[in-house]
């Protein structure tokens, strides 16, 4: 524990000299014998809380926890400045590592360079930072992965039908890795069908934007045969429109129209109980949590890491989600 | 005659009326499924929660102000409600504890607004941040379902018609009268065009402005109960950003941010128009990648059309009082 | 005229002290029904106090105040049937002319307004001054003369007995000001007294029955205007005898410092004057009679046409640099907005403009050496009244504000130097003291034009006074032939006749 403190001393002894170089030891000593005093803490830089973001947090914590670290949370409600504002204050509180979820990449690569130069390791969680050149890795979902999933048993279900089959894909945000990603391993399993049509929309991960969505589409498209949610707590706004076009037929019933989504939400998981949907893809939150603070944990004490590390959800059905409750994270 | 006095009131809807008209021609050749009754009535429907709320923001512009923070309590009053019901299971309860709550919180605004004579854009930013805040940690940024039996609000029809396009008539006639009827429409409208007159003829400018931010809050409270009631539950991103979208319906409408004066009936067409660019787009099956650069193009030529008639206007004043000046001088 | 009538108003030694001064006093005067009382003085004569106090703005200090008879302790307005239309409008813009009207007291409920009674309202009260305004147009929409009458309408709609018109005249075109004199007489027959402020004495002979004359806050003078000649009115607003002056002024040299030949713009007309160095030339005439314009032509600000010499050389067109090099400062009539940095110090504002005067060492050593010592003998000379040189200048009386500015051109050691208004807002002492400094100035050499509507003012100071009337030179007067009378005459007697030629 004390070598990258003395590491750090050795390295000022050599630029500095005279009375500064007392000053700055003394500074210094006192600051890494507080800090030996005291544990280890993480920053923990949130971009904004919503369902799945707090079960994450909160995995996080409970990792935290486990290993007696201390776990330092700010929230940037959505705000790039803010988030940019509150990494510097990390950087100032000099905490021993940061977990960022980036509201913005641009916007906090400036706070994040400083947070470098202090030598405090970033990883990012959930979402990626693919330009960056101050994050040391990135833990998250495998959202290829994860669209795949809830694609490839659409497929199946979907399998069989004569005719052009029409597709709602419900996009994410068209600015967000996740959302992305999702889309692409969605359009790869559908393509294995050939007389698939996807008429993807985007919603900006707003419900009420893909009510609109839905309700539009089927207006244009009264024969679309499934729907794919980005996110599964759109799948309440999509029964909506259903029920109100007559639609909403149960898994199993005639008519009925395929609907799977990824996440592992409350709304997802009583939806795909009850038989309004099919299945969603549930994120491996507490793994994604654990793994992020192990490799904080690893980067603290110097060593070296993977970048890429991704996590892949498990896809439950209507026939198998009861009996897997407690490995999905929304479900109450 | 008497439809005389609101002259001035249909030029300032009579631009985006046109241009909605324009747009629905446009769609109805382009799209088949576009011009059907069925298409119609969601279109309606999807345009009821921004459309009540710009007829409260209308007022609020009116009297001079503005309120940037009516998605936060949007989202407050969804989350009192959402609490409220799951706590109790009365509906009733939840329902009329919700509405005052909108109340209260436009009337927090009108009051913070008048009394310290900061601009309405930094205290209501100021009150959006706290109301979020309070809804946030009230929930712990659950997401919250609401029973669909309940959620009449937004998804029920009276004599076939649904729910929230009644909602959303209902205020827009309301909406109206009281601007137009009333002796609080005029006081505000005077209130908006000079406050320094509405102070020298002594008139309740305190209360007038307090009653707009009000029935802002009213109308945000309404609008997060249809909201939630459609999307099925409360969820922590809602209301988010939609207080811009209101604003540009009423601008669009032909309400200028400067107030005095304005248009109910346009700030309801202007939020009819933004769904129908949405709609319209879905129609098309547009790349999911082209739909903010149309948006942006859209409600730029509507923002044009509508400065190029008060341009117009503005020329032909400048032109009169002109010719009356050189009779004075030479 | 309504000799046993009861008079609407009557008031007796009104006065009104600010923090313990007297800035009106005496005021008396009773007021019948259907009469029109004008209010005269020069500016400054405390005409606004006056007005205020008796539209119930302000409460008077001392006197006594009879509406119809009985004795109130102030004037409260509308329920008194006393109204007042004031020089800043007080309309609704984006209302019409009929909500305008009726807003302040509507026909019908509060939840269901009558438009058609407030319509009918509105359509009578037009009817009734004969004027035919579109009562569905909004307020913004119309003429600044349309205006003024709906301003009239609505302070007549709610007050039948006393109108106050404080210059009701001074932005309208010829035909509506005629027109507004139509529905004050049509105001007159139906019994409603007016008090009539206005600076120009055609109208006041024209419209007013009586007046009340005041001078430095007192009223100096009240009657009917059939038994006043006009000149005696004129004398005893003015105050002092004719031709009598203040300063025993210098002999200007001979050299000419400036002048300037057939000097044209749109605002004025083939101007052309001189002035010697050590002269001072009063430039008198009406708001609007394009002296600031010709002043500001001649310091470049403005374009105009025509020639403008400096020492015999020629320096048009003229720009403000240009003129700054030739020595030439100009301090303007709005020394908030032009001239003066309202936040800084006394220091700053007095070495703004010529820095170098002040400072001896400007880049050696730090600081600027030799600045507040400068700076202080200069707020000395100038008789500035301020706690320290290091005070915002904000804190300072308006004449002690034109002092420092003053001193701050001053101070730059210029050739020729243009004043407007220098004394507007000063009170009486701090007038005084300006005029000696411009006079000692004077004595040092300098040309100095002195633009003022103030015409005491120019007649204290001015070695010569030219007269200027919408936009051309009407006259001019050498100090020993100075005549107030006939100066006012020439300034403003034919301002109709002239801008009615103009028009048609």
């Amino acid at each position: 524990m004390l070598r990258p403190f003395k590491g750090k001393v050795m390295n000022i002894k050599k630029r500095i000299s005279g009375v500064l170089f007392v000053v700055a030891t003394l500074l210094l000593s006192s600051v890494s014998t507080s800090a030996l005093a005291k544990k280890i803490r993480i920053g923990l830089a949130v971009d904004q809380l919503f369902e799945s973001r707090v079960a994450e947090n909160n995995a996080i914590k409970v990792a935290a926890e486990k290993l007696g670290f201390e776990v330092i949370e700010v929230v940037a409600d959505g705000d790039a400045q803010t988030q940019n504002a509150q990494i510097q204050s990390l950087v100032v509180q000099r905490v021993d590592a940061i977990l960022v979820c980036a509201v913005d990449q641009n916007t906090i690569e400036r706070a994040l360079m400083r947070a470098k130069r202090a030598r405090i390791p970033v990883i990012a969680y959930d979402r990626a930072l693919p330009d960056s050149r101050t994050v040391a890795a990135f833990v998250g979902p495998d959202s290829i992965s994860d669209g795949f999933e809830a694609g490839k048993y659409m497929a199946e279900q979907l399998k069989g039908i004569e005719g052009k089959v029409q597709v709602l894909e419900l996009l994410g945000a068209l600015n967000d890795q996740n959302g992305i990603d999702r889309s692409k391993g969605f359009n790869k399993a559908l393509n294995a069908l050939p007389n698939v049509e996807i008429i993807s929309v985007p919603t900006d991960w707003d419900s009420a934007k893909a009510l609109a969505a839905t309700e539009n589409a089927f207006q244009a498209n009264p024969n679309i045969k499934a729907i794919f949610a980005a996110t599964d707590t759109q799948i309440p706004a999509i029964e909506t429109v259903l029920s109100n076009l007559n639609k909403a037929h149960k898994v199993g019933q005639d008519g009925h129209i395929v609907v799977t989504g990824v996440n592992g939400s409350n709304d997802g998981y009583a939806a795909t109980v009850s038989g309004f949907a099919d299945g969603i893809v549930v994120m491996d939150l507490t793994n994604i949590g654990e793994k992020s603070v192990q490799l904080a944990a690893a980067l603290i004490r110097g060593e070296s890491v993977g970048k890429h590390n991704v996590v892949p959800g498990q896809f439950y059905s209507h026939d198998n989600i009861v009996e897997n409750k407690a490995d999905i994270w929304g479900a109450n | 005659m008497k439809l005389n006095n609101y002259k001035f009131f249909e030029q300032n809807w009579s631009a985006i009326a046109v241009a909605t008209l324009v747009l629905c021609v446009f769609l109805t050749i382009a799209s088949p499924a576009f011009m059907s009754f069925a298409n119609m009535q969601s279109v309606l429907v999807q345009a009821s929660v921004t459309a009540i709320m710009a007829v409260g923001m209308t007022y609020i512009i009116i009297g001079g102000g503005i309120d940037i923070s009516i998605g936060a309590i949007l989202f407050f009053i969804s989350s009192v409600f959402a609490e409220l019901f799951v706590a109790t299971g009365s509906y009733p309860l939840a329902l009329g504890v919700s509405l005052i709550t909108g109340v209260l919180l436009g009337a927090v605004n009108g009051f913070l607004a008048i009394k310290f004579k900061v601009t309405p854009l930094i205290t209501t930013l100021a009150t959006y941040t706290i109301y979020r805040g309070m809804a946030i940690h009230l929930t712990g940024a659950q997401n919250i379902p609401v029973p669909r039996e309940i959620g009449y609000l937004g998804n029920g029809s009276f004599l076939g018609i649904p729910v929230p396009i009644l909602l959303m008539v209902l205020v827009t006639i309301l909406g109206v009268y009281l601007i137009q009827k009333t002796r609080f429409g005029l006081y505000l409208r005077a209130v908006g065009s000079s406050e320094e007159s509405a102070h020298e003829s002594s008139l309740p400018i305190m209360r007038v402005t307090v009653l707009a931010y009000l029935i802002g809050g009213l109308t945000a409270a309404l609008a997060g109960l249809i909201l939630i009631a459609r999307v099925g539950g409360l969820q922590s991103d809602i209301g988010i950003g939609l207080e811009f979208t209101v604003i540009a319906a009423v601008i669009l409408g032909g309400t200028k941010l400067s107030g005095g004066s304005g248009s109910i009936l346009g700030s309801v067409i202007g939020a009819i128009f933004l769904v129908l660019i949405d709609n319209g787009l879905n129609m098309l099956n547009a790349s999911p990648y082209v739909y903010d650069t149309v948006r942006g193009i859209v409600l730029l030529v509507a923002v044009i059309v509508d400065r190029l008639s008060e341009v117009r206007k503005s020329r032909e004043l400048i032109k009169n009082s002109a010719m009356k000046m050189r009779g004075t001088t030479s | 005229m309504h000799k046993g009538a009861r008079p609407v108003l009557s008031v007796n030694q009104l006065s009104k002290a600010f923090s313990g001064k007297t800035v009106v006093k005496d005021v008396t005067f009773e007021l019948y029904p259907g009469e029109i009382l004008a209010l005269v003085g020069e500016n400054g004569a405390g005409k606004s106090t006056t007005k205020n106090m008796l539209c119930g703005l302000l409460t008077p200090t001392l006197g006594q105040i009879f509406v119809e008879g009985e004795e109130v302790p102030e004037i409260q307005g509308v329920e008194q049937g006393i109204s007042a239309v004031h020089q800043e409008l007080s309309l609704f813009p984006s209302l019409t002319v009929a909500e305008n009207l009726c807003i302040n007291d509507l026909p019908g409920s509060a939840l269901n307004v009558d438009w058609h009674e407030t319509q009918r309202l509105a359509t009578e009260q037009l009817a009734f001054l004969g004027v035919e305004i579109d009562i569905l147009a909004n307020v913004e929409s119309l003429g600044a003369g349309k205006q003024q009458i709906v301003e009239i309408a609505k302070a007549s709609m709610h007050a039948n007995k006393i109108l106050i018109l404080d210059e009701p005249t001074t932005s309208l075109t010829v035909p509506e000001r005629e027109k507004l004199f139509s529905i004050m007489r049509m105001l007159k027959e139906r019994g409603v007294a007016m008090i009539f402020i206005s600076h120009f004495m055609d109208e006041v002979y024209a419209m007013a029955d009586k007046f009340v004359a005041l001078r430095d806050g007192t009223q100096v003078g009240t009657g009917y205007l059939k038994d006043v000649p006009r000149r005696e009115l004129e004398a005893l607003m003015v105050g002092r005898a004719i031709g009598e002056s203040a300063f025993d002024l210098h002999k200007p040299s001979e050299k000419i410092a400036l002048s300037i030949n057939n000097l044209s713009s749109h605002r004025f007309d083939k101007v052309s004057l001189a002035v010697a160095s050590g002269e001072i030339l009063g430039i008198a005439g009406l708001m609007g009679a394009g002296r600031t314009e010709l002043v500001e032509s001649i310091f470049g600000i403005r374009a105009a046409s025509g020639d403008i010499y400096i020492d015999n050389e020629q320096v048009s067109p003229a720009s403000v640099s240009k003129m700054k090099k030739k020595g030439v400062v100009y301090v303007t009539e709005d020394r908030r907005k032009n001239g003066m940095f309202s936040g800084r110090s006394v220091k700053e504002n007095s070495s703004a403009a010529g820095l170098s005067y002040f400072v001896k060492q400007l880049v050696k050593g730090l600081g600027f050496s030799g600045e507040r010592e400068a700076v202080a003998r200069l707020s000395q000379d100038m008789n500035v009244s301020t706690p320290s040189i290091d005070a915002s200048v904000r804190q300072l009386s308006g004449g002690n504000q034109q002092k420092v500015l003053l001193g701050r051109w001053l101070a730059t050691k210029p050739k020729i130097c243009i004043l407007d208004e220098p004394t507007k807002g000063v009170d009486i002492g701090a007038k005084f003291e300006i005029h000696k400094k411009i006079v000692a100035f004077a004595k040092q050499g300098v040309a100095v034009i002195v633009v003022s509507s103030d015409l005491q003012e120019l007649l204290d100071v001015s070695h010569r006074i030219m007269v200027m009337r919408t936009g051309h030179m009407v006259g001019e007067f050498e100090r020993e032939n100075f005549d107030a009378v006939k100066i006012i005459s020439l300034a403003a007697s034919s301002v109709h006749e002239q801008s009615q030629q103009v028009a048609s």
